[in-house]
């Protein structure tokens, strides 16, 4: 019988920094899940079709600027679902497609909390930030970088 | 290309004249092509210049006029105050009118000439973004600096073909030195102006250059042999100044001669042809490098990320040496020494004193001086400016290699035969101790002997060290014996701490577009700025941010560096956002934090109790 070959990447082992980052993908996953789920429910887009009038007068309504947060969102959670499928294969490309997004999910929310205060900066927004942060650290350790190919200087710190 | 041992075998008589040897090793100059400026003679240069004075309260006099002026004239003692500075100056001030003809005439000579200088890919697509900005307040500096006009470098490049039409001469200035056991062969050359800044994208223009080379020969068997060659480049001191004579990778040796590759306009000397990146710190007040500093320590040792330094601006140094050669056949010698009058007796600046403080743009003084007038160590100490000093000739070089290894030999025995003893004595006050334990009324006895007992194993401790260590030097002289007795001379770049690298060919990704980026980015980014503050001032600082970070993500994709400028950026907004967290949770932090170490610690204590 044939042997499989067997893909280099499984010889790797996962530190623990990546394990943390795979779990808050998770999370954020999970998050975007549910505000799309719950809008959903919500304006019950399934049974009635769209709700209401969504651009009038030049600009969006109330209901037009949900239905695009929905949208945002949606894009935003399947993009997070193939990052996260990059992250257990150990890709280098889900590396940096994780990387750009938590910089841009961390400069929304930095600009949102330094500038709008008419939109509340809610718990949910501290939460996402402080995920992001974690990220950014978990991100930048070395052997999370090598693993994902990022760096490949091979130097091992002095016994 | 560089060539092989066997035809760089050359030496000379021990009894042939200094004039014979200073010719025989004379180096050959590879100029790029582009070049403005070649080696001449300093009495014609001296002729075409005013001698000036600049008294420390700022007024500036001319001592003796244009015309006026020669070598006899240039010598004569002046008696000055304090922190006067004589200076020549070799083109007097130019009105509107005579800078534009200047710069006009040089167009038309460059033309005529048909030698024009191509850049390439310029130094501004090499750095980054950072260093452009660097670059940019660093040539903003020169509005506040001294600085030696563009019609000033034209005026000088017009001078200086006149010059040449009355005397084709290429010169060089040899001086032969003896010292500790080397004979020192230096060669030095003059240029009437350094036009780095102005024709090359360098650092600085000046009026007058001096330069060296140096060949280092030693006397075996009543002939002379080159051992070293060193000539002096940016960025670079002691050992790194010089190269072995067999080093067929780093030194090119025609017929005998040191082929040495000069700088565009800088005239600074390479070993290698090529284009050498060279860097510029930007001198920053010591309040500010201290918070750099430990920003840098933060940046690399806690956060792990690539060191980065945006105050260093990069500087290209041309030394392609596709332009004119210079060889043996081409040059004039002419022979100095401290009897040269105006080698020893004029100690001021050989060109325009352009009273810039941090002395870029200031003529460099004589062969012999500094610009402060202190002696120049690459005259009074040849050996210790290229790190010579600590090493003798291969002959003396065995013989004290043998003296060294036989003295180690003798103090192995004497370390052997001590340690031997001492050891005894030592068996013999332990087997005493023994004796006094569990003998009350020997209390005080027992702690005396002791600390004896401690002290004499602390030197047979010490002894035994040192017997150690003499093995290991033991091993290496007699590995270095072995090595100079069969002929071998071991790794000709051992003594090179850093390695002048001619940068290979640039890897931006879309040449191009980098270059022409390069070139504008800045300018962009200003106007930019300017929209923002005209047309959003409420975002203003919000909006900075945002240009900052795009054009640094579109600078990064151009040089094929997108992933380390997104890992910065992103490194960079986690702070502000652990800031902006801490600031809200600070208590909860700190809380989670003991919490989360009470449970490591409790987890830790409770595995050893179960084991």
């Amino acid at each position: 019988m044939a042997r499989l070959k067997k893909s280099p990447h499984k010889h790797r082992k996962r530190p623990i920094a990546a394990t943390i980052i795979i779990l808050l993908v998770l999370g954020e996953i999970a998050l975007r899940l549910y505000w799309v789920l719950h809008y959903t429910l919500q304006s019950g887009i399934w049974l009635t079709g769209l709700p209401g009038v969504l651009w009038e007068a030049g600009k969006p309504t109330s209901a037009g600027l949900d239905l695009a947060a929905a949208v945002f969102r949606l894009q935003w959670l399947l993009v997070a679902i193939v990052v996260l499928i990059g992250l257990l294969r150990l890709r280098r490309w889900s590396w940096v497609m994780l990387v750009v997004w938590v910089s841009y999910s961390l400069s929304v929310g930095l600009l949102h909390y330094l500038y709008r205060a008419d939109i509340p900066f809610t718990i949910a927004d501290f939460a996402v930030m402080a995920a992001d942060a974690v990220m950014v650290f978990a991100l930048n350790q070395f052997d999370v970088q090598r693993i994902y190919g990022i760096r490949r200087d091979d130097a091992e710190p002095a016994g | 290309m560089p060539n092989q041992p066997g035809e760089r075998t050359v030496t000379m008589p021990a009894s042939a004249s200094d004039m014979e040897l200073l010719r025989r090793f004379e180096p050959v100059c590879c100029y790029t092509s582009g070049e403005q400026f070649f080696p001449m003679d300093v009495e014609a240069y001296v002729r075409e210049c005013s001698l000036w004075e600049h008294t420390p309260s700022g007024e500036e006099s001319v001592l003796v006029r244009q015309g006026e002026l020669d070598l006899e004239e240039l010598v004569k003692p002046r008696q000055a105050p304090f922190r006067t500075v004589h200076f020549l100056r070799f083109i007097e001030n130019l009105s509107i009118t005579e800078a534009a003809q200047a710069l006009t005439d040089q167009a038309l000579l460059r033309r005529r000439m048909n030698d024009y200088f191509h850049a390439g890919l310029g130094r501004l697509a090499r750095g980054g973004f950072l260093p452009r900005l660097a670059d940019a307040l660093f040539s903003l500096s020169f509005l506040l600096r001294g600085k030696v006009s563009a019609a000033t470098a034209a005026s000088a490049e017009l001078a200086y073909n006149r010059m040449l039409g009355a005397d084709k001469r290429r010169i060089h200035y040899a001086r032969l030195v003896r010292q500790n056991g080397w004979v020192i062969l230096q060669y030095w050359l003059f240029y009437c102006y350094n036009s780095w800044r102005s024709g090359f994208h360098g650092v600085n223009d000046h009026e007058s250059d001096w330069e060296t080379i140096s060949v280092y020969l030693y006397e075996k068997d009543g002939l002379l042999h080159p051992e070293w060659v060193s000539c002096a480049s940016h960025d670079f001191k002691g050992d790194d100044l010089r190269r072995r004579w067999d080093d067929t990778g780093e030194l090119t040796i025609e017929d005998g001669h040191p082929v040495i590759f000069i700088g565009a306009g800088s005239h600074a000397a390479y070993f290698r042809a090529g284009e050498y990146q060279a860097e510029v710190n930007i001198p920053l007040p010591g309040w500010i490098s201290g918070i750099v500093r430990t920003w840098n320590r933060f940046w690399t040792e806690v956060l792990n990320q690539p060191p980065a330094n945006p105050f260093r601006i990069p500087f290209v140094d041309y030394a392609r040496g596709d332009g004119l050669r210079i060889g043996p056949q081409d040059w004039s010698s002419v022979m100095i020494d401290e009897s040269t009058p105006w080698i020893s007796q004029y100690r001021g600046l050989w060109g325009l004193y352009a009273r810039d403080p941090i002395s870029g743009e200031n003529a460099p003084a004589g062969p012999m001086y500094n610009r402060d007038g202190t002696p120049r160590s690459a005259w009074y100490d040849p050996l210790g400016f290229v790190g010579l000093d600590k090493v003798p000739p291969p002959p003396i070089a065995l013989k004290l290699l043998e003296i060294e290894s036989s003295q180690i030999a003798a103090r192995k025995g004497e370390l052997e035969k001590n340690i031997l003893e001492k050891n005894e004595k030592l068996h013999a006050m332990g087997v005493r101790l023994r004796a006094m334990e569990e003998s009350p009324h020997m209390a005080k006895q027992y702690v005396a002997l002791e600390k004896k007992i401690n002290a004499l194993a602390d030197e047979i401790k010490g002894l035994r060290r040192e017997r150690s260590e003499n093995m290991a030097i033991m091993q290496g002289l007699a590995f270095q014996l072995d090595q100079l007795r069969s002929g071998k001379t071991g790794s000709p770049r051992s003594h090179i701490h850093h390695l002048a690298v001619p940068s290979g060919s640039i890897s931006a990704r879309f040449s191009n577009a980098a270059e022409t980026w390069a070139a504008a980015s800045l300018s962009l980014m200003l106007f930019s700025i300017a929209g923002l503050i005209f047309f959003a001032p409420r975002y203003l600082w919000a909006g900075l941010a945002v240009i900052s970070i795009l054009f640094l993500v579109l600078e990064s994709i151009l040089r094929g560096a997108f992933i380390n400028t997104v890992g910065r950026i992103s490194m960079f907004l986690a702070l502000l956002a652990s800031i902006v967290l801490f600031f809200h949770f600070w208590k909860y932090i700190i809380v989670g934090i003991l919490l989360a170490l009470g449970m490591y610690l409790l987890f830790e204590r409770l595995r050893e109790l179960t084991r």
